[in-house]
């Protein structure tokens, strides 16, 4: 399977924060989820990828290239869209598309006009008169109007309403269709990424927690709830951010068959339930673990 | 590369279009109140009207990619960060060009008419000023917009300062011991013809020029912008 994106060992240190060793990678085609409550080390990861920050350790290669040895060559294959749109405020959106389109050696102009017609972005308004939603879509049609083999998308759907962020997301899938293009999609909003993403990586507190397809992902991890009459140290330990209330406990295990065995031989008669997981129930209970 | 360039140095001037009308009546009123005061000292005004048009193009492109954080996104485009500073140079240096030649022309016109010879005093005048931006410049790609400026106002104020200083002291020699002093500093430049010394003074500028471009591309470089 190619490979489009490897990030190996990935070190970089800030005073109160660090990326500790992250690791995972993109195959050709695919889209990658990548999950993480705010501040968890998204951006700091995709600042990496794109060499907009220098790293401690670790590798970093994008279509088989040194991330730092061939940083332009690498960036003319990626469409990159950040957190907060920047664009000059006073100049028109059809002007900053031109303008900064023109950077791209593959810009196709009559993608970038169809691209501003399918957003319905009219190219004779200011940017400053255009909404978040707006100026999100101008930054994919920059980030798309190359035809790039990668899409980079920081929370692209972080502040803009329900109808607008599911616009966003069927274009993706859309993207993704022509099997050039790859994406990796940040995002807190786990919904957004259950929707669209074949793989999926958790990142919290700088460290990689899970990454692997989605499907595997939700196939494998189920959420336990025992009566509490059974909640043995032992039993709770074997389960990932757990929770205790009034009438038992919770948490989610990747080996709900070791659990039940566990659980079964030491209390035959015990009643619990097991139930499939959502992205969002991961990423709260994986959170949980990482604070206790 | 050169596409890139050239873009980027063109871009500064599409972005200051839009405040061409601005940049009209900022000089209207500061040529107005400069000649109303002192009508003679015209080279002296145009002189300041094209700093003052020069170090507002600066400023307001600086201002321009700072303030929409724009600088953030050409850096995650395929341009390498000297391009982007060689860029600036470059259309800082067109407008410098253009105002030097219309300095030059205008003040010949008007010493023409009053039958003065105060031409190349303008130019060297402006030349002095582009050596000041010179200055200024890397410490705006190092800093950024609004630390420059802050510092940039203690620089000008500096230069300024040491400036009256020097005349004053210039002015009480000459009149303790006679015009010698004074004389002797200009002795060199009496001998030799003003368009030589006016050439001279130009490739100095432009060879101060070009090493505050390789210093602010050092600079902007080494910045931090996430």
């Amino acid at each position: 399977m190619d490979v489009v994106l490897n990030v190996d060992g990935l070190v970089k240190k800030y005073e109160k924060f660090s990326l500790k060793e992250v690791s995972f990678r993109i195959p050709k085609g695919y889209i990658m989820g990548f999950i993480g409550r705010n501040g968890a080390g998204k951006t700091t990861v995709i600042k990496c990828i794109m060499d907009l920050i220098p790293f401690e350790a670790g590798s970093i290669q994008v279509f088989g290239l040194d991330s730092r040895q061939h940083s332009r060559g690498i960036r003319s294959r990626i469409g990159y869209v950040s957190e907060e749109q920047y664009f000059y405020e006073n100049m028109t959106a059809g002007w900053n598309l031109d303008f900064f389109g023109g950077f791209y050696p593959n810009r196709d102009r009559d993608l970038a006009a169809s691209l501003m017609k399918k957003f319905d972005i009219d190219p004779s308004k200011k940017v400053s008169e255009l909404s978040k939603g707006m100026k999100v879509k101008l930054a994919l049609a920059l980030a798309l109007a190359h035809r790039p083999e990668l899409l980079i998308l920081d929370e692209p759907t972080s502040g803009l309403d329900p109808v607008i962020r599911n616009e966003l997301l069927e274009l993706l899938m859309e993207v993704v269709q022509d099997e050039n293009c790859s994406i990796f999609f940040s995002s807190h909003i786990t919904s957004d990424i259950e929707k669209i993403a074949d793989y999926v990586t958790f990142i919290e507190g700088g460290r990689i927690v899970i990454s692997d397809e989605k499907d595997a992902i939700l196939d494998r991890w189920r959420l336990f709830r025992v009566e509490s009459r059974y909640g043995s140290a032992g039993l709770a330990g074997r389960l990932t951010g757990v929770k205790t209330g009034e009438f038992g406990f919770s948490g989610i295990t990747d080996d709900p068959e070791g659990f039940v065995r566990e659980l079964k031989s030491k209390y035959p008669d015990a009643r619990y339930t097991m139930e499939k997981v959502s992205l969002d129930d991961l990423l709260v209970r994986i959170v949980k673990e990482e604070e206790a | 590369m050169k596409g890139e360039f050239v873009r980027l140095a063109v871009k500064d001037f599409q972005i200051q279009a839009k405040s061409a009308k601005n940049y009209a009546i900022t000089l209207l009123v500061f040529l107005a109140v400069f000649l109303l005061m002192n009508p003679m000292q015209y080279h002296m005004a145009l002189s300041m009207a094209a700093l003052i048009t020069l170090y507002r193009f600066i400023n307001s492109t600086m201002y321009e990619d700072e303030k929409n954080n724009t600088l953030r996104l050409i850096d995650s485009l395929p341009v390498g960060r000297e391009t982007v500073v060689k860029a600036r140079y470059l259309s800082t240096g067109i407008l410098a060009v253009a105002l030097l030649i219309i300095l030059g022309v205008v003040t010949a016109i008007i010493d023409r008419a009053y039958g003065n010879d105060s031409a190349g005093l303008a130019i060297c005048m402006f030349l002095f000023y582009v050596i000041l931006m010179s200055v200024y410049m890397p410490i705006g790609f190092r800093l950024g917009y609004i630390k420059a400026v802050n510092i940039n106002r203690f620089i000008f104020l500096g230069i300024f300062m040491i400036f009256g200083f020097f005349s004053a002291l210039m002015g009480n020699l000459a009149r303790q011991q006679g015009p010698d002093p004074a004389e002797g500093s200009i002795m060199l430049p009496a001998d030799m013809s003003p368009v030589l010394v006016m050439a001279l003074f130009a490739v100095v500028t432009f060879l101060l020029y070009i090493v505050s471009m390789k210093v602010s591309v050092v600079f902007y470089k080494k910045r931090e912008l996430f």
